[in-house]
């Protein structure tokens, strides 16, 4: 009786954990099965290279902004720790951009 | 470590004095800004009357048109492809990136100009050659390029198609040009905001809206180099005539588009980012109340820049694409609006529980997340690609950008106006005269549009010159709804003349107002208005958020970031 | 009490954040947009290529794929001689050893662009043009933007080595012109690799 009792609400509690993977199996399956709707009669889209091309560099102009941010970010962090830690002389580390070259 | 603050009295010393070199050539960020904007406005108003033009000829086809004249059809085509670029290219992005970035960025953040002065002189000078090229380009033999704001080829590759010898190549030129302008005013806004902060200006008290623009800038600067170099294409295929878009000799028209939109759907939210910045700062100051969950909207900002790299594909579902690559885009698509929602939610949430002041500023504000909202949810339709199949290029599309960019680009600037006018010009604006204009606004602009969804269900096509060749396209019904949205536009029009008249007149003859009108707490406010050469009597230090509103404990409601804790110290 | 109150204020004063180096940031976000721009061209040309009938198309001309790689060397060899120069210019009266490296950097950049540009003249006289063939295109395309941004960087070399002649070059200025040229000799690796060996 108390097992039932704690039992039905925990394997509800179940299901409902593993609706979204459900879900999201049903929705890749779906789109696994999609066939290819091949409508521009001059884009070269039914051309198998030509796709793969297009998904490549679309890979790769996604990315790449991406990738130059983090630097940006991880140049920015390290410009900062060296102006931390800077010492009192920046002329000597050569920390002062402002200085002419001599 | 604190650098000793340069006194007034120098700064005045060092500004320019003659005509020329104070407003014409000027590299005050302050002047700039307002370069940028009033070119802005008056674009804004050549854009406007493009579509009253092109709406009456929807609306009346074949009948001349008041203080146009008949509309051919080729005029048709230059006047809608030039009011999109216009309206995005020459209004959007200089009055909410360039005019409010270069106004706000010093003031807000506590220094006396750009890092690169010189170099933001320069931007305006090349952003005002590309307006003269895009004005030229509307009159010259062939007449101005038709071929749509986005430029598709083989359309708009070679004169053959397009009949527009003169006007494409220049429009891609201002176009181009536009391009670097803003890249140079990117680069000075983020490279300011990195290493010109007030002291205590910390990475959590810089403004919200200084934070939206630099990532707007970041996300422009990300996705503009792909499609200059499909420009450079476009442009030799225009003019030496090369073959890189045209399918006649080998090209890809689809080619463009991979480039074009690369750029383009980014481009939606380093508009969104800013008109999104300016509403929390209105809200907030008229609310009364601390920005709820500033760290979240940050992240969100963040996230959708993130995420905008990821959702141009989901322009061309109808164009051929990959499915696997459709399917991905619809999926990133739908993923943007979380990020959106939730910093629409976070202004809500600012709002619950305030003491809510309906000035104009903040009827704005409100009005843009009203209507924005319409926006983002309709996107959801086309954003996936079942749906757009049916809804791709229908009237349907037209409406619901309009719903995401009016709110940008006309209500969430007439909000940043109508808030910073006083800190622009040292006046405050008749409220009588704004509240006028803005329900003048607002309610024709829901006229104008919702018709336009109804159209685009029922099947018309946008870019068509007259529907009477397609019957099933113009019944009785949807040519009711036509005439609707072109009343209203008319409507609309006509309510702007009150806001030049307020504008123009406020700048002479409105309430003289004080360094801090409306009792804010960013540092623009501690300047005085409007604000000398050199922004700051004394350069200001930054003690705490830029929030804080009705603190319990304290006698004010606000507590300007640049006040020290003096009255804590005796307590402690 | 208000004189204390405002003393310790004073010694309160919020310290300034670390600067970071000015031209040096901006130069780096200019060169992560050109970063972005060839990535545009080397995709454009990626898509192009995988949809053409043999590439490069018959009856037009074979790129110089060794003479280019020996220029290759010659580009790489200009980096290598102002990254030096970069090194003398931060120690203490390297001014003199700076200039004598910045100048060979520059010769050797100006040798590569002469070199490339007698290729095109061959090239040309072969047949290969901008309106030959979709292959002919992208070639001056992607080249030509390179030559262009070389022939940008030598120019600023040339500011910044007339500026250091004199003695008023600072070191961010000095460090911002290197980027760029960093950059040009970088890229063109890439574009190498995409446009003549594929």
């Amino acid at each position: 009786m108390s097992t039932d009792d704690h039992s039905r609400p925990a394997s509800r509690d179940d299901r409902r954990r593993r609706r979204p993977a459900l879900l999201a199996t049903i929705a890749l399956t779906v789109l696994g099965r999609a066939a290819p709707a091949l409508a521009c009669p001059v884009c070269f889209a039914a051309d198998e290279r030509a796709r793969a091309s297009y998904l490549d560099t679309a890979v790769l102009l996604s990315i790449l902004p991406l990738a130059l941010f983090a630097g940006l970010a991880l140049w920015l962090w390290r410009e900062l720790d060296r102006g931390r830690s800077g010492p009192a002389e920046p002329e000597v580390a050569g920390l002062s951009g402002d200085r002419t070259i001599r | 470590m604190s650098m000793p603050a340069p006194a007034h009295g120098a700064a005045v010393a060092h500004a320019p004095e003659s005509f020329w070199s104070r407003y014409v050539f000027s590299t005050d960020h302050k002047v700039i800004g307002l370069q940028y904007m009033f070119t802005g406005m008056a674009m804004a108003l050549i854009g406007g009357f493009m579509a009253y033009v092109f709406r009456m000829q929807l609306a009346f086809p074949g009948q001349s048109v008041p203080l146009y004249g008949l509309v051919t059809a080729r005029e048709y085509n230059a006047l809608i492809t030039n009011h999109g670029s216009i309206m995005i290219f020459w209004v959007s992005m200089p009055v909410l990136i360039a005019g409010l970035g270069n106004f706000l960025i010093p003031l807000m953040i506590g220094c006396d100009d750009m890092v690169f002065p010189r170099l933001n002189r320069l931007s305006y000078q090349i952003f005002f050659v590309s307006v003269v090229i895009i004005l030229i380009s509307l009159v010259v033999p062939g007449g101005g390029f038709g071929g749509a704001w986005t430029a598709y080829p083989p359309l708009s590759a070679s004169a053959h198609y397009n009949h527009t010898p003169w006007g494409a190549p220049l429009w891609l030129l201002a176009v181009a040009l536009e391009f670097v302008a803003f890249l140079l005013g990117g680069i000075n806004f983020t490279v300011t905001v990195m290493n010109a902060r007030a002291p205590g200006m910390t990475a959590m008290r810089i403004p919200i809206v200084v934070w939206m623009i630099v990532i707007a800038s970041l996300v422009f600067m990300g996705s503009v180099g792909p499609l200059i170099a499909g420009a450079v294409m476009l442009f030799l295929d225009q003019t030496v005539g090369t073959q890189f878009f045209d399918p006649k000799a080998g090209g890809d028209p689809l080619l463009w588009q991979h480039l074009f939109w690369f750029f383009g759907h980014p481009e939606v939210y380093v508009v969104l980012l800013p008109a999104t910045g300016v509403v929390a700062e209105v809200l907030t100051v008229f609310a009364r109340k601390k920005l709820f969950a500033y760290k979240t909207i940050l992240g969100t900002a963040i996230a959708t820049g993130i995420i905008s790299f990821f959702v141009w594909a989901h322009h061309q579902f109808v164009a051929g694409i990959d499915p696997r690559m459709a399917h991905l885009f619809t999926i990133t698509t739908l993923l943007i609006s979380i990020p959106v929602a939730e910093m629409l939610f976070a202004f809500i949430a600012t709002l619950y529980g305030g003491s809510i002041e309906f000035a104009t500023p903040m009827l704005w504000a409100l009005a843009f997340i009203a209507e924005f909202l319409i926006g983002g949810v309709t996107g959801i339709f086309l954003g996936a690609n079942a749906t757009d199949i049916y809804l791709h290029d229908t009237y349907f599309v037209v409406a619901h950008f309009h719903y995401t960019f009016f709110p940008i680009a006309i209500i969430g600037t007439f909000a940043a106006i109508t808030y910073w006018f006083p800190k622009m010009f040292g006046r405050r604006m008749s409220e009588t005269l704004g509240k006028i204009h803005f329900w003048g606004t607002v309610i024709p602009f829901n006229l104008i549009f919702i018709p336009l969804f109804l159209t685009g269900v029922a099947g018309q096509h946008r870019r068509i010159y007259s529907y009477e060749n397609f019957p099933q396209l113009s019944t009785p019904w949807l040519n009711h709804l036509a005439v609707i949205a072109t009343v209203a536009l008319i409507v609309m029009l006509a309510f702007q003349v009150v806001f030049l008249v307020n504008f123009f007149w406020s700048m002479r003859h409105g309430e003289e107002v004080g360094a801090n009108p409306w009792n804010a707490n960013t540092l623009e406010w501690a300047a005085p208005s409007p604000p000398p050469h050199g922004n700051f009597v004394t350069m200001p230090a930054v003690y705490r958020g830029p929030y804080e509103y009705g603190v319990p404990d304290r006698d004010l409601d606000y507590w300007p970031q640049h006040v020290p804790n003096q009255e804590e110290l005796p307590r402690a | 009490m208000s004189s204390s109150a405002t003393t310790i204020v004073a010694a309160t004063r919020p310290p300034s954040a670390p600067r970071i180096r000015t031209a040096v940031a901006g130069m780096l976000i200019f060169v992560g947009t050109e970063i972005m721009f060839f990535a545009g061209l080397v995709s454009a040309f990626v898509i192009a290529r995988s949809h053409a009938r043999g590439w490069p198309p018959p009856g037009q001309p074979r790129l110089p794929v060794v003479a280019t790689a020996l220029n290759t060397l010659v580009l790489l060899a200009s980096g290598a001689a102002l990254a030096s120069a970069g090194r003398a210019a931060a120690t203490v009266f390297g001014r003199r050893r700076a200039l004598r490296r910045l100048t060979g950097a520059v010769l050797l950049g100006a040798i590569f662009v002469a070199v490339q540009g007698l290729e095109w003249t061959r090239l040309l006289a072969f047949g290969l043009t901008m309106r030959s063939s979709q292959y002919g295109s992208f070639f001056y395309l992607i080249v030509g933007a390179h030559a262009a941004h070389a022939l940008a960087a030598i120019s600023t070399l040339l500011w910044a080595r007339q500026r250091l002649a004199r003695g008023d070059l600072t070191a961010d200025a000095f460090t911002a012109t290197r980027v760029f040229w960093y950059f040009v000799v970088g890229v063109w690796p890439v574009l190498y690799t995409v446009v003549y060996l594929a």
